[in-house]
């Protein structure tokens, strides 16, 4: 999940130091989206369908 | 043991008549679930209740691996008791925590009786997850939810898929719900 500076007036004025650690913070959010590898799986199984004829 | 991927050797197509006429019988073994996708799965989906999906093998005769069936559904926080509530709530970042979080039904699944034991369960599990994941996801939504046969080999299967309860106990659920037939189990696609 991003974090917004504009919407978020507790990081008015943040330092580069402090956002990193916010973010660091943040970053469990973020770890289930898709690896290359997974994409790349569900890209296939999505084009095999939409390839296949009877 | 010899193994079955369904990726390598199988198509996902949406079930509708033509799959059948192309493809040999299928049964999962199960009566109830045999026919909900034999006479059942066309009707719900033309109501928009629930759209089924099935896993046909490549090669010919085709075979009717799994099929699926997929609803939009939530999770109503309402719905839950005090505890239980905050502790399911700790799932969710506290900034958006509200009454309701969009959720994925899965209404059925059945694998075929002759391939059972290939992992194709799991298989079909791990694959939706990644697709509810997917970039080309029309809707946003966080849960995949499943209304589970409440019998032990139903229960560890998606448990052993890292599902878990909504309800800590069935007296909880049943609270809600006026049943114990089923389990309501939830999977966090944040995970």
């Amino acid at each position: 999940m991003a974090i917004s500076i504009k919407s978020s007036p507790v990081l008015t004025g943040i330092t580069a130091k402090r956002f990193d650690a916010l973010v660091e913070q943040n970053k469990s959010i973020d770890a289930r989206t898709l690896s290359e590898t997974e994409k790349n799986q569900i890209d296939n199984v999505l084009m095999k369908s939409k390839n296949f004829s009877f | 043991m010899e193994s079955f991927s369904l990726y390598e050797h199988c198509v996902m197509l949406p079930y509708d008549n033509k799959i059948k006429e192309n493809s040999l019988p299928f049964s999962c073994g199960n009566y109830d679930l045999d026919d909900f996708f034999q006479n059942e799965s066309e009707l719900y989906e033309k109501e928009l209740l629930g759209k089924t999906y099935c896993w046909i093998t490549e090669s010919r005769p085709h075979r009717i691996v799994a099929l699926f069936t997929l609803a939009n559904d939530s999770i109503k926080t309402i719905n839950l008791d005090k505890s239980t509530r905050n502790r399911f709530n700790r799932n969710i970042n506290n900034s958006k925590r509200g009454r309701s979080y969009p959720a994925a039904l899965i209404g059925r699944i059945g694998v075929n009786k002759g391939l059972q034991g290939f992992n194709i369960g799991s298989q079909l599990i791990d694959f939706i997850k990644k697709w509810f994941r997917h970039e080309d996801n029309k809707t946003g939504c966080r849960f995949l939810v499943v209304d589970a046969y409440n019998n032990p080999r139903t229960l560890k299967f998606y448990e052993n898929n890292n599902f878990k309860y909504l309800y800590r106990t069935e007296e909880e659920e049943e609270l809600y719900f006026k049943t114990t037939m089923t389990r309501m189990m939830y999977f966090d696609l944040k995970k």
